[in-house]
């Protein structure tokens, strides 16, 4: 199995179909991080939509776009090239049931 | 404010000013001062004055946010959860224009409320700023930080404030006082509880790693070296089969590779397919029969 990346507790799946459903448009939308205040930023404007802990990402045609860590010793930032995406964070185990990796 | 003069290019003595500017306001962050009443009210008669208001006749100076934010409470009648964000913390783009003006982009004249603005941040931390009382809180007497400039101590509070209050974080994660202070008092129990893995992380390094294993009882079941990104696995089962991944990240903006410790699934039996348990929401039995994972890009 391929995977496009992992960013930190994040991991980025590259979609061969187009993301279905409805999509917002958001500019600098963030995922995890939300405990220790220090999220990951997809810079930029993109079209997503929240399903649970998953979130499809449509990167727009043109450059890609950038994927930061808000810390200062943390997760280098990765690029996103145009196209569509699953964003989740990892999986972990707790009280007998899977749950998120929090950070 | 408005300005029209713009400079196309900097003399060799404006370039030096640009990193001696920034270098300043990183090294004031840790400077403790006593508050400077001439300072703060020139600030808040500007604040004020923005909302077209006097400076309040009640200025109190606070020891520290908790002691803003209880006196915000009393005088409102209402519970005060958050401050202005006016203070030290505007540090940031206060150093630009700070700059600009250090260089004639800004006359003395436009610089006035951003210098003094800036003398606000030198001794005032934050601000609650009430129609009746401006509440000031003073700057903390010790302020540490690491080599990343993140708030942290392994060893002690990162902030201690004139008032005895305390706070405490680990390389730039705000953890409870106990994991810093008092580390190996966990039970196994209370480890186990700990479920933000930048907690487990710091619960980790200050009290040991091998400490946290002999504490759970837990013993190492399998390693997986990743040759392609040269990251190490284990995978440690403890108590009646439950099962914890202890990893290493790939490395950080600073260089250092820190570990991770996450619990995974009971089922699982390798830390091949414990990374890729995690990863995906394939079962631990799909994962153990094709472990593969191939990440383009692990940061």
């Amino acid at each position: 199995m391929n995977l496009y990346a992992r960013h930190g507790d994040l991991v980025i799946e590259k979609l061969n179909t187009p993301v279905t459903g409805e999509l917002k448009k958001g500019t600098d939308i963030v995922f995890a991080g939300d405990s220790s205040g220090h999220p990951h930023t997809l810079v930029g404007e993109v079209m997503f939509r929240r399903d649970g802990r998953r979130t499809f990402v449509q990167v727009p045609g043109g450059k890609p776009i950038e994927l930061r860590h808000g810390k200062s010793d943390g997760h280098k930032t990765i690029s996103l090239p145009p196209g569509d995406y699953e964003v989740r964070p990892l999986r972990e185990r707790g009280d007998g049931s899977d749950r998120a990796v929090e950070d | 404010m408005t300005t029209t003069k713009v400079l196309e290019n900097l003399t060799d003595e404006q370039e030096a000013l640009l990193d001696k500017t920034a270098d300043a306001y990183i090294a004031d962050l840790t400077v403790s001062r006593e508050p400077d009443m001439g300072a703060i009210n020139r600030w808040l008669d500007i604040a004020y004055g923005l909302y077209d208001m006097p400076r309040p006749s009640r200025v109190e100076i606070a020891a520290s946010p908790e002691a803003a934010l209880k006196l915000a409470s009393e005088l409102t009648g209402e519970k005060q959860a958050y401050m202005d964000w006016c203070g030290v913390g505007d540090g940031g783009w206060v150093s630009f224009y700070d700059l600009f003006h250090q260089i004639g982009i800004l006359t003395d004249e436009e610089a006035t409320e951003i210098t003094a603005l800036r003398d606000f941040g030198k001794v005032a931390w934050d601000s609650v700023l009430l129609d009746e009382c401006a509440i000031v809180i003073r700057r903390p007497l010790v302020l540490r930080l690491d080599d990343d400039g993140a708030l942290h101590s392994a060893t002690g509070p990162c902030i201690e404030w004139a008032d005895g209050e305390k706070d405490f974080s680990y390389h730039g994660t705000w953890v409870p006082e106990r994991i810093v202070m008092a580390p190996k008092s966990f039970t196994k129990d209370e480890i186990l509880a700990v479920t933000n893995t930048e907690e487990r992380r710091a619960l980790g390094e200050i009290a040991g790693w091998q400490w946290i294993a002999d504490r759970l009882g837990a013993t190492v079941v399998d390693k997986w070296y990743d040759r392609s990104r040269r990251l190490r696995y284990e995978l440690l089962s403890y108590g009646d089969g439950q099962k914890l991944l202890r990893k290493q990240s790939p490395e950080l903006k600073n260089g250092k590779q820190p570990t991770y410790v996450e619990p995974v699934h009971e089922s699982l039996k390798t830390a091949k397919a414990a990374r890729k348990w995690q990863a995906t929401t394939l079962t631990p039995a799909q994962c153990e029969r094709d472990p593969e994972l191939r990440y383009g890009v692990e940061a």
